[in-house]
């Protein structure tokens, strides 16, 4: 019950936006700890101290991490485009930042994803990343990060919707104009 | 326990049963109360937003402000006897749950919200909330690295200081006479 998604973002997405993350990883998160203990009614701007306390990005399952707790917590509220830009647009915690990042990955259409995305490839904070299980944690940056959320299908052991290439979104969907270009004026 | 023949030997009181039970019965009450609070709080909030077809009839819901004490507790499974009464009691709803994780699942129900009011559903924050939630993250992020920074109280520094404050009182008494 504490984990049904919001009514009103399953009635206007038609779609339960849980079902964005695969049924191993969600039901793991389900019966953790910090899911039930810290994660229990919380809104969205509740999710924001949580989200700031973040120190890595990894989706490891044994025990799911606060990343991925937090990252289905996000599905679960589905907040609208307006609420969730302000995780990507803030400077202050490049954790919570990644996290709204996933977020839109996962639940935007194609246009909003490379419109929100892309802005974010300009940050080149260190961050802290785990693979998998069997990986090792390792560090790499912001952007390297946001670019394979945008090329890649399976980040960080979370399987990505298909997302069109740019040039194709461009041409199909009228609200995208084409990213602006750093050396145009040269 | 002793056991013998029940007639023949004397009773002897299992102390630390008893224990337990007194530690458990102070747990549950301070939880309700706690939860009680959190029922307030939700009341207070604005029912309904307008552009919310769904908004619940009863109170939305809202976090636990507070954490929930496992000391000493965790993962334990006792079992409840009817003498030994182990266990989590929940207060509110007068139930008693074997472990801490059926304990985490009974509070976080739907049965045990609506019986203090409150629906399953939490309030949608706007951007406004959001970016005022990250406007105080950011201030508490300071803080606590203020916090780190300060020089160690002494012993010394807070006698001194004590000294100082009867001092100014004991001078303030005098003037006032
Ligand atoms: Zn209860």
């Amino acid at each position: 019950m504490a984990n049904k998604t919001d009514t009103y973002a399953l009635h206007s997405r038609g779609t339960d936006p849980q079902n964005l993350l695969e049924p191993s990883l969600r039901h793991s998160v389900y019966l953790s700890r910090f899911w039930n203990e810290s994660c229990f009614g919380v809104t969205l701007a509740d999710v924001v101290p949580l989200a700031a306390r973040l120190d890595r990005i990894s989706a490891v399952t044994a025990p799911p991490t606060p990343f991925l707790c937090l990252l289905l917590k996000l599905l679960q509220l589905s907040p609208e485009e307006p609420e969730i830009a302000v995780f990507l647009t803030q400077n202050d915690f490049k954790y919570a930042r990644l996290l709204g990042a996933f977020y839109v990955r996962l639940a935007l259409p194609p246009p909003r994803v490379y419109a929100l995305l892309e802005p974010l490839l300009a940050d080149l904070r260190k961050i802290v990343v785990r693979e998998g299980a069997s990986a090792e944690h390792a560090i790499v940056h912001v952007d390297e990060l946001i670019d394979r959320l945008l090329r890649e299908h399976l980040v960080v052991g979370i399987t990505l919707p298909r997302l069109p290439p740019r040039h194709v979104v461009e041409e199909s969907f009228v609200q995208l104009p084409p990213r602006p270009q750093l050396l145009q004026g040269l | 326990m002793a056991s013998g023949s029940g007639d023949v030997s004397r009773r002897s009181w299992d102390v630390q049963a008893y224990e337990r039970r007194a530690v458990e019965r102070k747990r549950a009450e301070s939880e309700a109360e706690q939860e009680k609070l959190r029922a307030r709080k939700a009341s207070r909030q604005q029912p309904h937003i307008d552009d919310d077809p769904f908004a619940p009839t009863r109170a939305w819901l809202r976090k636990r402000d507070h954490k929930i004490d496992f000391e000493g507790k965790v993962g334990s499974s006792e079992i409840v006897g009817s003498i030994q009464g182990g266990g989590f009691n929940c207060k509110t709803c007068s139930v008693t749950l074997k472990d801490s994780n059926r304990y985490l699942a009974h509070v976080n129900s739907k049965s045990h919200q609506k019986a203090l009011g409150m629906s399953m559903r939490v309030k949608r924050s706007t951007p406004e909330e959001v970016r005022l939630a990250f406007q105080r993250a950011v201030k508490e992020k300071e803080e606590s690295k203020q916090r780190k920074n300060k020089p160690m109280v002494t012993l010394e520094d807070r006698i001194a200081k004590t000294k100082e404050n009867r001092k100014l009182q004991r001078a303030a008494e005098r003037n006032m006479n």
